[in-house]
Parts: C-alpha cells; structure tokens; sequence
C-alpha cells in the first residue's frame, strides 16, 4: 500500500474508531436515565460477563443465577453510577462480576460443591502421567484455580480466560499494573503447584 | 505442564469449555434488569437514602471509617476481655478445644519452648479506604506484673514498603511457673517479659522509643499463671468462648497449611453497615493436634497480618536466662525500631470514674443512677486506636432479664457520629440537654457494641437489641445499645440520669 493511502485507512481507522467511542460514551450517560439504552449495553455486555461466570464458578447454572445477580445490580445502581466512558461502565461491570462470584465461592458448602462437580467431571488420568508434562483438562484446571484466594481467581480468569490487558485487569481491581504482574507471577508457581497435587487425586 | 504464563496462556487456549448462554434466561433477564432499573427511577425510600448516607459518611470521613472504628473496637474487645472468659470455655466453644489443646503444649516435665513469626505485610495495592484507615495493625500482648496480674499492650506493626518479620519466642518451665518471652525484630529487641522465681522482668518503652528493663520482686499474694497458654500462646489476647451462635462467626472452611497438612479454617469478622465483610481474622486450625497453627489478619481481601507456629518442642534449657536482666542488649536504650513499638495498658478492666476522669481527653459521661435493671455498670479503659495517644471507656452492665446495656464514649466516634446522626431521627431531648438519635444502623451499631463487651454481658446480641447515637452538651457522641427493646419512660429515664463525670465526683 502507497504511504499516502496507508495514512488515509490510518486515519479512517481511528475517525471510526472515535465515532465508536463517542456513541459508546453516550450510551452509557444515557443508560443512566433510559431503559432502551441499558438494554443496549446489556446486549452487548451479557455474554461475556456469562463467559466469565462460567469461568469463575464452572456450573452453568450457577453462572445463570451469579450473571443475574450481576445485572439486577447494575440495574439499581448505574443512575449512581460515577462513570461516563464505556471504559468506566466495562470496569465498573466487571468488578460487580467479580465481587459476585467471589461472594458466591467464599460459602464453604459451595466452594465443596463446584469442586465435587470439578472432580466428578475430570477425566481418568492416564497412567504414569504423573511428571511434569501432562496437560490439565478444564476440570483439573478449574480446581485448582479454586484453591487460590479469590481476587487471584478473578485475575487468572480476567488474563487468561476473557483475555483481558494488565491495563484492564488493573482498572478493574484497581491496582497497580506492576503490582499485578508480580503478582500473577506468583499465581501460576502456586496454580501448578496446586495442579500437581489435583492432577495425584488430592483435591 | 506449563512453565510460564505464555505457556499457561495456551494450555487455556486448548481447552474446551461450554460457556454457550442459553437464549431464554438472556432474554427474562433482560426483563428483569429492566423492570428494576424502571422501580429504581422511581423516587427512593427513606431507607435507601439513609442506607445511601451511612455508605457516604463512611466512605468519605476523615480519620477514620465508622466501619474501621468498628473493627477496632471488635478487636479491643476481643483482647482485652480475655482472662475472663478463661476459666467458662464451654463444650460448644467452637475454637475452646483448641484453646485447651494448646494448654495442653505447656505441661510435662521438660521446658518448653515455642516459636512463632509474626509476619507483617504492606497495604495491598488494592486496598481501600478501611485499609488506609488502618495504616499499622496490631497484637494483643499480655505482661504479666510483680502482683501476678496482666498487663494488656498493644504490639503495633506499621506498615511498610516490603513484609517484614518479627521473631517471638518463648520458653516455659511447667513445674515453677518459670518463664521468658522475647520478641525481636531482625535488629532489637521488641518485647521481653520473664519470671525467675523471685523476680519478674518487663520491658517498658520510655517516650523516646528506647526500651527500659522493670524489675520487680514479686508480691506475697503472686501465683504463677495457671493457664500460660493465656498469655504465651496463639490464642493469647482472644476471647475463648467463641460460640456457635456468635455472630462473629463468618465461616468455617477446609484449608491447607504450609506445610501441607490440613486445617479448619474459622473466619471471624463483622460486616460493616453495608454488609460487606471487609477486615476479618482467620484462625487455621490444624486437624492433626487441633491447636491453632496460624492466624492472620485480612482487609480487603488482602493479608496484613499472619502468626504462624513454626516450633513447639521440649528442651532442657531455656536459650536466655529467666534473668532477663542478664542479657545483653537489654539493659537499656535498645532501639525498638521505627515500625514495631509497644503501648501499654491497651485495656485496663473496671477503672473508676476517677481514673476515666484523669485520663480521658474529653467531656465524660455517667449514669448518676444505675439501671435498675440492670447489674453495676462496669467502666473499661481501653486505648482508641483510631485516634493515636487517646483513651476510649465502655461502659457494660448485665441484666437478668437480658437487656444488657452497653455504652461507648470515645474520642473516634465524637469525630465520626456527628454526621451519621443525621441519617437517624431525633427521639428524646433531655432536660439535662442530651439529645437521643435512633434509627438508620441502629442494629448493625447495636451489634458492635454488645459484641464489645461480650466477656461483662455473656450473651450474644439479641434480634431486638437497639442502638441509639447520644449528642451530648459538650458536643460528644456517645453510642448505646441496649440488648433488648426498652419502653420510652425507660429510655428517657436512663438518659436523664446522664451527668458529666466530673460533677458526680464532686457530688
């Protein structure tokens, strides 16, 4: 491509890019006060906060009720809410999400549950399989992930599963990114760690 | 396996999980979400914008949070009313056996000798408000006097860049009572406390921050303590008789300790007005031998805080002398360091109006009347933790028909409840010029207080319990709660009653 038409799509790029941006910014000023346009970003926001429940609680069902409660939150307070920015709105959603699932997995009788149901869903380890090469099925993996602390949970679901930036990752908790890489660093020592002893059958 | 989070990355990327939503709850839940937001337009209650209030005052109070001071004093409370409730552990105590189990490390005929770290860890990068309210944390630490008393301190960590570690060891001779304490930092000496048999040895931090060996021979009357474990242990400084029924009592869950071993994990906390769980304590149980392996101390989901066993054995000999006056470095000035410092008489149980009077930063209050239905109200001195260098009183009184009263006048809440006040709803003027506000977290207030004075009142809050803020003449705010529901004649009789300390001496 000539230099003069890549500067052209660059600019149209970014001009649709603004234009993006803009309608979102308003979208949510106007969620505050009109129905039609929280239904707007409800639509464009369910699947992934269900993704993302599915993630952190392994049981669809259970992500059904944890998304509803998330929603139904979102529906009483976003006329309080201080946001104007579809970024502030992602931020904002992501950590009631967050919070929600965290409070859902802190009852002990439910942690219990969703790792019996992890377990009853792994599939037979093969044999000998015990080194350090074997690869973890969503099972192995999700029970391991509930042995960390919540707010670790969230993070490894935030990165790795939603696939979300150190940036993002670090709005939504509100840390420090630097902080969040040392700290995600430390998750996945402890996460293997953990695997290893999920993978022996000792969950 | 995976060896780094690239390779984690794509060991996520490979797996297969159903996360398709299904059509019908998308579509009811958008019903849903939409119908809320439609009543939520409307115009709010009376309770949500007191609920709305409560949150604001919090958030935004200088000093300290409403939730923090509560947090705090849940804490003073559970420290400083321990030796009390020593000898009633009962059978449905839920951490009792394992306080009893650790009684039981200090028997037999060897000295015995423990260690635990005291770890402390900087404010998380995702703490709030609370968090930053409480910039030091803190551990009971109990002296034992030449009179064979207790004196309470309070062990204070500030804060710091990077975690750090702070060594207390202790040795204990069953057969005579005989023991040391020290506690040190990487650098000095902290803490130290011994009894030789003839002498006790206490180390007091003089005003510059230098640490000043006491000795003392003891009195006539001095019995070595019968449970040391009171005093020496994991448990020391907590109250024992944690009850099925407390409503402390958040959770008890499996865990792991370092070790691998496994453990009951019991987490202990009161949510704040909004019902979140912000700052808790966790005691990890070990399965094997049922004494405390670890606590620790979280806010915000962020540990600050964790006292770790990591040696209990018999020994011949103890590594210091019960002399403590012939080890080296402590004889004077030792440097107890910037971040870890020592404040004496957290707690003093039971003082006199007096004592409240001469010690008190403020305007005090008293009953010029007991309750007549209620036990002789006792008065403890306790150290405000939220407001450094001051003094806080409860006042506790039991009573047989259970309306146990309870009263706070501290130098916290009168900077933190004169805007909560107007979130309630004047009930009472007196004729003395006490104004009564009740209303808005009156429940949630109630709670705390009562929770405070658990080892004078026994019983665990009641569904009815009421809780009132008192706007005073000198412009304090002293807090009640009373365990149970009182009728308007009662109430304003009580109130009535209430005359500054300081004339009731002088009468």
């Amino acid at each position: 491509m000539a230099p003069r038409a890549i500067i052209f799509a660059t600019m149209v790029g970014a001009m649709a890019k603004l234009a993006e941006r803009t309608e979102d910014n308003d979208l949510v000023l106007r969620a505050k006060t009109q129905a039609e346009a929280l239904g707007r970003l409800y639509e464009l926001y369910y699947e992934r906060i269900f993704r993302f429940c599915v993630h952190r609680l392994f049981n669809k069902e259970i992500a059904e009720d944890v998304t509803s409660a998330v929603f139904l939150q979102v529906a009483r307070g976003i006329r309080g809410f201080k946001g104007r920015s579809e970024q502030d709105f992602r931020n904002w959603l992501y950590a009631i999400a967050a919070n929600q699932a965290n409070a859902y997995i802190r009852r002990t009788s439910r942690r219990k549950k969703l790792l019996a149901e992890a377990a009853g869903s792994m599939r037979p380890a093969r044999a000998g399989s015990a080194d350090m090469s074997f690869e973890p099925d969503w099972p192995r993996l999700y029970a391991a992930i509930l042995k960390l602390k919540p707010q670790h949970q969230t993070i490894v679901t935030l990165r790795f599963f939603e696939n979300f930036s150190y940036e993002q990752i670090a709005q939504i908790l509100d840390v420090k990114e630097a902080t969040l890489r040392v700290t995600l660093h430390r998750i996945i020592n402890q996460l293997r760690n953990q695997l290893q002893t999920v993978f022996n059958g000792e969950i | 396996m995976f060896k780094d989070e690239a390779d984690f990355e794509k060991v996520v990327g490979r797996l297969n999980i159903d996360s398709e939503p299904n059509p019908v709850h998308r579509q009811n839940l958008r019903r849903r979400m939409l119908s809320v937001f439609n009543q939520a337009g409307q115009e709010p209650s009376t309770r949500i914008i007191v609920f709305r209030a409560l949150k604001r005052i919090i958030m935004k109070s200088p000093i300290t949070k409403i939730a923090a001071a509560a947090v705090i004093i849940i804490a003073v409370s559970l420290f400083g009313l321990f030796f009390q409730n020593q000898n009633s552990v009962n059978d449905f105590s839920l951490l009792a056996k394992a306080f009893a189990a650790e009684d039981n490390l200090f028997t037999g005929e060897d000295i015995v000798h423990i260690k635990n770290v005291i770890i402390v860890f900087p404010t998380g990068e995702g703490s709030d408000e609370l968090d930053s309210t409480l910039d030091f944390v803190w551990l009971p630490m109990c002296s034992l006097q030449a009179d064979g008393q207790f004196m309470f301190n309070q062990l204070k960590l500030s804060g710091y860049a990077e975690p750090y570690t702070v060594y207390d060891q202790a040795w204990y001779e069953p057969a005579t009572g005989m023991f040391i304490r020290i506690l040190k930092t990487d650098e000095n000496i902290v803490f130290a406390n011994s009894y030789d048999g003839e002498f006790v040895y206490t180390s007091q931090v003089e005003s510059d921050g230098t640490l000043q060996l006491i000795k003392e021979a003891i009195t006539e009357d001095f019995v070595p303590p019968l449970k040391p474990a009171g005093f020496l242990g994991m448990g020391a400084g907590l109250q024992s008789g944690l009850g099925q029924d407390t409503p402390m009592l958040q959770d008890i869950t499996d865990g792991v300790l370092e070790d691998g071993s496994s453990a009951q994990v019991y987490k202990v906390g009161t949510p704040d007005p909004v019902g979140e769980l912000r700052a808790y304590w966790l005691f990890r149980v070990c399965d094997d031998d049922g004494i405390i392996a670890e606590k620790e101390f979280i806010i915000s989901d962020e540990s600050r805080l964790l006292v770790r066993r990591i040696l209990a054995e018999s020994v011949q000999t103890a590594e210091y002398s019960w002399n403590l006056s012939e080890i080296e470095g402590l004889d004077v000035t030792a440097d107890a360091g910037p971040q870890v410092s020592l404040t004496p008489d957290m707690v003093i149980l039971d003082v006199s109006v007096q004592s409240m009077v001469d010690r008190a930063s403020f305007e005090t209050y008293i009953f010029a009347i007991n309750p007549s239905w209620t036990e002789q109200i006792q008065i403890v001195d306790v150290i405000d933790p939220a407001s450094p260098g001051e003094r806080m009183y409860i006042f506790a009184a039991r009573a047989d028909d259970g309306r146990h009263l309870v009263m706070v006048q501290s130098p916290t809440y009168n900077k933190a409840l004169g805007g909560l006040i107007k979130t309630g709803t004047l009930v009472y003027t007196s004729p003395n010029g006490f104004k009564i506000w009740g209303g808005g977290p009156d429940k949630w207030f109630a709670e705390i207080l009562l929770t405070s004075a658990q080892s004078v009142i026994k019983d665990p809050p009641s569904d009815d319990r009421v809780g009132y803020i008192l706007e005073s003449p000198a412009g304090t705010f002293p807090a009640l709660a009373i365990n149970g529901s009182l009728s308007d004649e009662e109430l304003h009789e009580l109130i009535d009653t209430l005359i500054p300390a300081k004339e009731y001496i002088e009468e």
